[in-house]
């Protein structure tokens, strides 16, 4: 295994590596889902068009089934799948690590004669090695910047409500409402700016331990993800403009992905057969392109931490 | 079960290629009921009985909240017996204390339930009686409180001597109000100011000679007699007012600005006013429409017209003509939300914050659910408190059934793929208190706020709502049109709402109506078993009239007939007819039985050429009265049924969306 230059690092090259991460969600979707399917299907499946009454016009099946308030299928299943939901956000770390694994590291497979080194991709297994590796520092990147991103927009939510009553008298109700709305995207987008720094930490953290592991000198988890948040902090201090404005583009492409998905959910209902098939193959085309966005966005953020990383090695 | 114990038809439609629904364009269409004749030809009263005329002027102060009022109340006994003390209502004082009727009591669950940070009070200052010559002071001997009860809302005032039936008196009375800070419906919230139940205000009177006066209830609201109503308002000249009735003098004087409103034919009078108010006009179907709302809030407005723009002919149609020359439209700061969602005579207040999206049908549901009040509480005077399912039931009736004409199945919420009902959601919302109270009774008894919301308003508007679609669109609006009209400017009681049903829809609509509203009536449809079989000749030796013998053999190929049957229940009190659809395996074919429901159970034979695979009660919905729909339907031994792939494919979907996070 061998960092790859800076040029190398692009997800166009790794087609199997962002198949394997949009498998990898698929199939913890698929176990997240399980739940409310097998409530769905208990009371509904044996109508001969199934669920499709769930999702005709007017809802009154659906405000039913929801508003079954002594039903404990209800609770158990919104618990049920709030549970999977956080332990999947978890192990999706996993593959994510892998993922920036493949990015940030080839395998030489061939040295010719005049030195030239041929590098393929890595294998997935040695991916995963280095994903298992990179877990632990991951998971904790995604507690505490989950943590740090809830804790900006819930002060933003009270800055907000705060400035939009002291100002409700003096703008009325609908500018002083506008204000609150700026003032909270100005904090969402701090989130956002949050979610960026630690998306160059797990790049550096998943760079750090491969380097690590390449090198046979393993190095405590704890120590990875330190060096990890320094370099993205060292990163960001130099172009952390580059990091947002390259981030923000992939997002916005990523949202507009979801409101394609809105559209085709809402032009093609309930129906099923064919219909629900395309349906199927719309939204997962929606989730694959959104892998991809994110391992191109992943592979930027290895480009620019790179440098940062390699300067003064085992500086951080 | 005797055969005569249930009345069915069954109708199959054998269609090559794809199967039609045989009703043709879902839960509206009932051909039997389409050609009832309209309700245009029934006549209506252009005027009520006038008892009671109110000339008032009242001069407010902002700052300080109050309200200076004076005038005159004129008077006549309609009732049959001589009166010899009146009643009146003294409805701020419920904002006075805590020891109020309102305040006192112990609901929760529905508006109004915070204390009011200012209290607010109403006190008479002069009430007098001049009759023949001599000023009568009625003041002293008039009683605010009965007993220990500190309520002070009901006054009776003895009079010097009895009023005989037919004769008239004008008393002269001087008030002052102390507004509270909106707690419900009334008050102030800065310099807005929402002045209603307001001033010192006449019980009704009763044919036999009663008043019908009550304290304010916290869950109650009002009852009284029409009249005409000439009010002159004195606010800061900076203040923009909206009132019932029109505007027949304005002007500016040292600072104030005058108004003088003066409306006929109606049973009461509120106002507005404040120094921020944004105003719209547009004339819509003949009645001048202004709206005041807060500034910034100019799609609210937008939306709000819009709304009267389709309201005022729809419910011209349905109800008779709209009789007023204006419609006020008041949209509360969003500071002031108690203040929304109300209904007077030619005002109305809505309601809703800054942003709601275009597919959350909010503010079209409270702009036409308050107009409909001009109908149901304005037109037709029934007594709020002592049957509010009269007013809000009806009103709500009419509200999801404008809703539904007007935006179709997406009424309440369309977005986002979501299409949900006005009427479903007030299916949803009453389904789950049908056993604990009974829909018609006077508003304080119900036990919690949220009983009172869902019987009175869901439950009353989804028993009417499944009368339609069961007895069809064109017979429920001749119904509903005859009742409108027919009690236009008079004060309808439920047996006169029974009987109009009775006699417009039939016996056991009638039936239908009392028993849901008066006896917790309820009803559960179920598929409780269903089997079919291939029919194969019989086998065996076989001897015919001739004497010969003949051996037929098993035959245990395909056969080329089923037959078989679907167990239906009815559970509940309600007997109400539906719809059966048998489901076999050939799509070519679409069985659907319509039961009478007037037993508690029907076995219904089936026979076809393909196995039976499910069935389903109540295919196009038309009975949102039906307790539980989860029990509708039911599949074959042996069939699995549809699944529920599309729920496994949204919630993978979303799944994987929140794995990811919305962003890269």
């Amino acid at each position: 295994m061998t960092p790859l230059s800076i040029r190398s690092m692009h997800a166009r090259k790794r087609p199997l590596a962002v198949a394997f991460v949009f498998l990898a969600e698929l199939g913890w979707a698929l176990l997240v889902a399980t739940p409310v399917h097998a409530w769905a299907r208990n009371v509904w499946g044996g109508r001969p068009d199934g669920d499709a009454v769930l999702f005709a016009d007017g809802g009154r099946e659906l405000m039913v089934w929801l508003g079954q308030s002594g039903d404990a299928a209800l609770p158990v299943t919104a618990r049920t799948t709030m549970v999977l939901l956080a332990v999947g956000a978890v192990l999706m770390q996993l593959p994510l690590g892998a993922l920036v694994a493949s990015l940030a590291f080839g395998r030489i497979v061939q040295t010719d004669e005049d030195g030239t080194v041929q590098i393929r991709s890595l294998r997935l297994r040695s991916a995963l090695q280095v994903g298992v590796t990179a877990f632990l520092p991951l998971a904790v990147l995604l507690v505490l910047g989950a943590v740090a991103s809830l804790i900006v927009l819930l002060l933003g939510g009270l800055a907000a409500s705060g400035l939009e009553s002291s100002l409700n008298e003096a703008l009325g109700d609908a500018r002083s409402f506008t204000v609150r709305a700026v003032l909270f995207g100005a904090f969402a987008a701090l989130a956002a700016v949050i979610g960026v720094v630690v998306d160059l930490a797990r790049a550096a953290v998943v760079r750090e331990a491969g380097i690590s592991a390449a090198s046979g000198a393993a190095s405590p988890a704890w120590n990875v993800m330190l060096r990890g948040v320094r370099i993205a902090l060292k990163t960001s201090r130099a172009g952390l403009g580059r990091a947002v404005l390259a981030w923000t583009g992939r997002a916005v492409v990523g949202i507009a992905l979801v409101a394609i998905g809105f559209v085709a959910a809402d032009v093609l209902g309930g129906s099923g057969g064919l219909s629900l098939t395309l349906l199927f193959v719309v939204h997962q085309a929606v989730v694959l392109g959104r892998v991809a966005l994110r391992a191109s966005w992943m592979a930027r953020a290895l480009r620019l931490v790179a440098p940062v990383q390699d300067l003064a090695p085992g500086k951080y | 079960m005797h055969p005569r114990a249930f009345a069915m038809s069954v109708l199959v439609v054998a269609l090559s290629g794809v199967a039609t629904p045989i009703r043709g364009a879902g839960a509206d269409a009932r051909p039997a009921s389409d050609e009832a004749a309209s309700a245009a030809d029934v006549p209506m009263a252009a005027h009520p009985d006038r008892v009671v005329d109110y000339t008032l002027r009242a001069t407010l102060d902002p700052a300080l909240h109050t309200v200076h009022g004076e005038g005159t109340i004129a008077w006549k006994n309609v009732s049959s017996q001589p009166v010899s003390q009146l009643w009146m209502h003294l409805y701020l004082n419920a904002f006075k204390n805590q020891s109020s009727v309102f305040m006192r009591a112990p609901v929760g669950g529905f508006r109004g339930t915070t204390v009011p940070k200012e209290w607010g009070t109403i006190d008479v200052r002069k009430l007098t009686w001049k009759d023949a010559g001599t000023d009568h002071d009625l003041v002293p001997a008039m009683q605010l409180r009965r007993g220990d009860d500190l309520d002070e809302t009901d006054a009776s005032i003895p009079l010097p001597r009895p009023v005989a039936p037919g004769e008239s008196i004008e008393l002269a009375v001087v008030w002052d109000d102390k507004l509270p800070s909106i707690v419900e419906r009334t008050g102030f919230d800065g310099s807005f100011h929402m002045v209603a139940q307001w001033f010192p205000k006449l019980a009704k009177i009763e044919p036999d000679g009663t008043f019908a006066h009550f304290p304010f209830h916290h869950l109650g609201e009002f009852y009284a007699d029409y009249g005409k109503y000439d009010v002159t308002l004195d606010v800061p000249e900076a203040f923009i007012v909206g009132a019932t009735g029109s505007v027949t003098e304005s002007r500016v004087e040292g600072g104030r600005r005058i108004e003088r409103h003066v409306q006929d034919d109606v049973h009461d009078f509120a106002w507005t006013a404040w120094d921020k108010f944004q105003t719209r006009k547009e004339t819509i179907d003949g009645v001048a429409c202004s709206i005041l709302y807060p500034p910034g809030y100019d799609d609210h407005a937008e939306r709000e017209l819009a709304t009267m723009r389709f309201a005022l002919p729809h419910y011209g149609a349905r109800y008779g003509k709209y009789p007023y020359p204006l419609l006020t439209m008041v949209h509360p700061p969003a500071s002031a939300p108690e203040a929304g969602g109300m209904e007077y005579p030619t005002l109305i207040t809505t309601g809703g914050s800054s942003y709601i999206p275009n597919g959350l049908h909010l503010i079209e549901l409270v702009t036409i659910h308050e107009f409909g009040h001009q109908y149901f509480y304005g037109l037709l005077g029934s007594h709020e408190t002592q049957w509010p399912f009269l007013d809000e039931g009806l009103n709500s009736y009419a509200e999801a059934e404008a809703m539904a004409a007007w935006k179709g199945r997406g009424s309440f919420v369309d977005m986002l793929g979501l299409k949900a009902g006005d009427a479903e959601g007030h299916a949803e919302r009453a389904r789950h208190f049908v056993h604990d109270d009974r829909v018609a009774q006077p508003a304080y008894a119900f036990g919690t706020g949220a009983a009172y919301g869902a019987l009175v308003y869901s439950r009353t508007a989804t028993i009417l709502e499944t009368l339609r679609r069961v007895y069809g669109d064109a017979l429920m609006q001749r119904t509903m049109g005859v009742y409108a009209r027919r009690f236009r400017f008079q004060h309808p009681v439920p047996s006169e709402l029974i009987a109009t049903f009775q006699s417009e829809m039939g016996n056991e609509a009638g039936e239908v109506l009392r028993d849901a509203l008066f006896d917790k009536g309820w009803i559960d449809f179920r598929v409780e078993a269903l089997s079919s079989h291939g029919v194969h000749p019989a086998a065996g030796i076989f001897d015919d009239k001739d004497g010969k013998r003949a051996t037929t053999a098993a035959d245990h190929g395909t056969p080329a007939k089923y037959e078989g049957w679907v167990l239906v229940v009815r559970r509940g009190t309600l007997h109400l007819p539906v719809d059966v659809q048998l489901v076999t395996e050939d799509p070519t074919t679409k069985t659907i039985v319509h039961w009478d429901g007037a037993t508690d159970s029907v076995r219904i034979p089936y026979s076809g050429t393909s196995p039976l695979q499910a069935a389903i009660i109540d295919p196009e919905q038309r009975v949102l009265l039906d307790e539980n729909p989860e029990n509708d339907f039911a599949a074959a031994p042996g069939q699995s049924g549809g699944g529920a792939p599309r729920t496994l494919e949204r919630a993978t979907y979303w799944s994987e969306l929140l794995l990811g996070g919305l962003a890269p």
